[in-house]
């Protein structure tokens, strides 16, 4: 049988490994995006859950919500991207570092 | 399922919304407009977005009728915290878009940036009026995302653009916390409203407990992130510094307006059954972010960086607020936000004007011997720092006496020692600023440009803080009639 | 049974496939473990009855988003030997603060009401109902102002990413149309004698 909570389960692995994504990828900013991403589906996955075991669709609706601006984030993140990638070359975080100090 | 039955009854209390409204309509239209003003007279656009503000001000002047409105099915509020908040949030897109007139001028697409402050506006507009879930976080993104696009707006400058990509990469990542921690309580109380959730949290039971503590830590720190306070502030003197400075003046005062009301409005509504755990976490963070923002001020060589540290500070105070809680905690907040707003704005204002001829005019060195050369911006600034480090009877002084006043009636008498004894520190450097521009030599060329709607805005912000400092009970008072109604 | 063995398929491939994203030692198979990731969600959230939710979290993150992504890594020129490094060096601390997490996140999903008891154990409710009318009901009524607000959000990331990234180019030729038709013989053919 499966309840509520397998699925929570599945989606808090799903946001760790988005954290640690982070962490290991830290100056490949793509995969930094796609791990925010996992954390984002994870933060759906729960909603969705909650909607279905609570019979409240409220939920649902604010999925919708967080899928679209989701997409607009990756849309004006990927611009920033290749707006930094024409003036620096790269695309490596740390090599971020005219601003540290 | 949906309880919905046809024919749906129009929204309500529409009119509630008519600032929001008219500013959504008049930046689309002014994104056509902008199609036909000629690439040389792109001012043009700047004057009519401050047009549409004053548009929106009025507007909001006519609505407001000093009761708590809650309008378009339950998703919106308009009460007096709202308004005054909103007029704030206008008053400081107002005086960011006057420093961007002459500042943005060397760029391209010009036309553009004045509408997505527009469009930042509306999201902060959003934000204050939230009494749930969905209207804050879908004003938030609204806010953030625009802001994103302003901060790399200099997209040939590697600094703005780095600037750009550090603050949306861990702005998105906050979002994706602040989510995870709604998603648990909507889990547990099957409501996205912050009172039915307070309700429903009062009642849940104690298996429960587990989940609720994540989601009020996960959601404590989403927010945190949003008005920078230690320790997730990494991104702001980053960005503070990389952002263009009229936008840098513009993230430091509105959006901390703006996420400081959602926060109140989610602690005295949402989170009243977990108070005590609530103060906990907000303290620890207090204590940590006036130390952060004090102390790594007084390194830095930058003066926007300084600025930006020195922000961080503030927020800490804010934060004595929000912990002291009640009437009189949230009152203080506001008058701290409304000084703040005025002179951290005004500061920013003089280091554009200090902008010349191939000087950014952002280290501390290009501010020395100012005095001799520019006695009026010397006065002004100093007088702006001054009331920055809380100098008795500017109007910064006052702003700290509202929110420590507060919080030592909450009884939070150790905090409020701690504070007095970091904004002692923070006095330090923004003193060392008026000692480089009053007693040393200068060491850079000064050959300002004139740029007199500029120096009106300076002016008029280092008069509203002597103003404030010698006659603060009107701003007092609007403000304790503000927060009524609210926790 | 069979929604037992079908959740622990998708769930497990949907972990597997996150796992994937973190790991690739190329950008483009994170991308491609990402697709695949989405179709394991979109699965699960079909078995919770969000029929809808599935299918757009399909079409719109696989069709549109990750499209975005690839299109993006295509576009620049990626060294991909170079982002690697220190991928090791923060795998103790990144291991130790994601395991930390997922201890807590578990220990917060598995609480009380979420494992056992009426709210853990919903019936399939929603045999009888259309999803998608349903949400739709919902969203172009109750939810207006976030609808109308999410459309506002749409437009700022379409100004935003065209500002951000479109250049007129300085060397490009374009042709002017209305001139060439308002060209007139005399300004293009001239009679000399010789």
């Amino acid at each position: 049988m499966i309840v509520l909570s397998d699925y929570l389960i599945v989606a808090a692995l799903l946001f760790s490994l988005g954290v640690i994504g982070l962490f290991l990828n830290r100056k490949n900013v793509i995969t930094i995006l796609m791990c925010i991403e996992l954390m984002l589906l994870a933060v759906n996955l729960n909603l969705v859950a909650f909607s279905h075991y609570l019979n409240d669709l409220a939920g649902q609706v604010f999925v919708f919500f967080v899928l679209t601006v989701a997409a607009s984030e990756v849309a004006v993140g990927l611009a920033i991207l290749v707006a930094f990638y024409r003036t620096r070359r790269s695309i490596e975080v740390e090599d971020i570092n005219t601003l540290q100090g | 399922m949906a309880n919905v039955t046809f024919p749906f009854p129009f929204p309500e209390h529409l009119s509630a919304l008519l600032p929001e409204i008219l500013v959504a309509v008049l930046a689309m239209a002014l994104l056509i407009v902008d199609l036909f003003v000629p690439k040389e007279r792109k001012a043009l656009t700047g004057y009519l977005s401050l047009a549409t503000i004053l548009v929106a001000g009025v507007a909001l002047m006519q609505v407001a009728d000093g009761t708590s409105v809650t309008a378009f099915y339950g998703f919106f509020t308009l009460d007096p915290f709202a308004v005054f908040s909103k007029l704030l949030i206008l008053a400081g897109t107002a005086i960011a878009i006057i420093m961007s007139l002459d500042y943005i001028r060397s760029e391209e697409n010009v036309g553009e940036y004045f509408v997505l402050m527009l469009f930042a506006m509306l999201g902060m507009m959003l934000l204050v009026s939230a009494n749930n879930f969905v209207t804050m976080y879908l004003g938030i993104e609204l806010m953030a995302l625009s802001i994103y696009v302003l901060v790399g707006y200099q997209r040939d400058t590697l600094r703005s653009n780095e600037a750009a990509l550090k603050y949306f990469i861990l702005g998105s990542l906050s979002s994706g916390m602040l989510l995870y921690g709604i998603t648990f309580f909507y889990g547990v109380t099957s409501s996205l409203d912050f009172k039915q959730i307070g309700e429903a949290l009062a009642a849940a039971p104690s298996s429960e407990h587990t989940a609720v503590l994540l989601g009020l830590v996960f959601i404590i720190a989403g927010l945190a992130f949003k008005v920078s306070m230690a320790p997730f502030h990494m991104w702001t003197p980053d960005a503070y510094e990389g952002a263009p400075t009229p936008i840098t003046a513009f993230m430091s005062a509105a959006p901390k307006v703006a996420g400081f009301v959602v926060f109140v409005r989610i602690v005295a509504d949402a989170l009243p059954a977990l108070e005590h755990e609530t103060v906990m976490i907000l303290s620890g963070m207090a204590v940590l972010t006036m130390a952060v923002g004090n102390l790594a001020a007084i390194a830095q060589r930058n003066i926007k960086r300084m600025l930006a540290y020195s922000t961080i500070g503030h927020v800490g105070f804010v934060t004595l607020g929000l912990i002291a809680g009640s009437g009189s905690g949230y009152a203080g907040m506001l008058v701290y936000l409304a000084i703040y707003l005025f002179m951290g704005m005004g500061a920013f204002a003089v280091i554009v004007l200090m902008r010349r001829e191939g000087i950014q005019g952002e280290l501390l060195d290009d501010f020395a011997g100012l005095a001799k050369v520019r006695p009026g911006y010397a006065l002004a600034m100093g007088l702006l720092l001054f009331s920055l480090a809380g100098i008795p009877f500017l109007g910064g002084f006052w702003a700290k006496y509202a929110v420590f006043i507060a919080a030592v009636q909450a009884g939070h008498v150790y905090l409020v020692i701690y504070a007095l004894l970091f904004s002692v520190v923070g006095a330090f450097y923004y003193i060392r600023v008026v000692k480089y521009m009053y007693f040393d030599e200068a060491r850079v060329p000064f050959d300002f440009s004139e740029n007199r709607l500029m120096q009106a805005t300076v002016a008029l912000t280092a008069m509203a803080v002597v103003v404030l400092g010698i006659y603060p009970d009107p701003l007092m008072e609007l403000c304790r009639q503000a927060v009524i109604g609210i926790g | 049974m069979l929604e037992t063995a079908f959740f622990y398929m998708f769930g497990g491939l949907a972990v597997l496939a996150a796992t994937g994203v973190v790991l690739a030692r190329n950008t483009m198979y994170s991308v491609m473990w990402l697709i695949f990731c989405f179709f394991n969600a979109a699965g699960l959230f079909f078995m919770l009855d969000a029929e809808f939710l599935g299918i757009i979290l399909i079409l719109i993150y696989v069709g549109a988003v990750m499209v975005l992504f690839i299109f993006v890594i295509m576009m620049l020129e990626i060294n991909t030997a170079v982002l690697r490094e220190g991928f090791l060096q923060y795998l103790p601390t990144g291991g130790l603060v994601a395991l930390v997490l997922l201890i807590e996140f578990v220990a917060a999903s598995r609480s009380g009401a979420f494992s056992q008891g009426a709210k853990a154990t919903a019936e399939h409710f929603g045999r009888e109902v259309n999803n998608t009318v349903e949400i739709g009901k919902l969203l172009y009524t109750k939810y207006l102002l976030g609808f109308e607000v999410a459309a506002v959000i749409l437009l700022v990331a379409l100004v935003g990413a065209i500002v951000l990234t479109l250049r007129a180019r300085k060397d490009a030729k374009y042709q002017n149309i209305s001139a060439q038709v308002r060209v007139r013989k005399e300004d293009r053919v001239r009679k000399v004698r010789l």
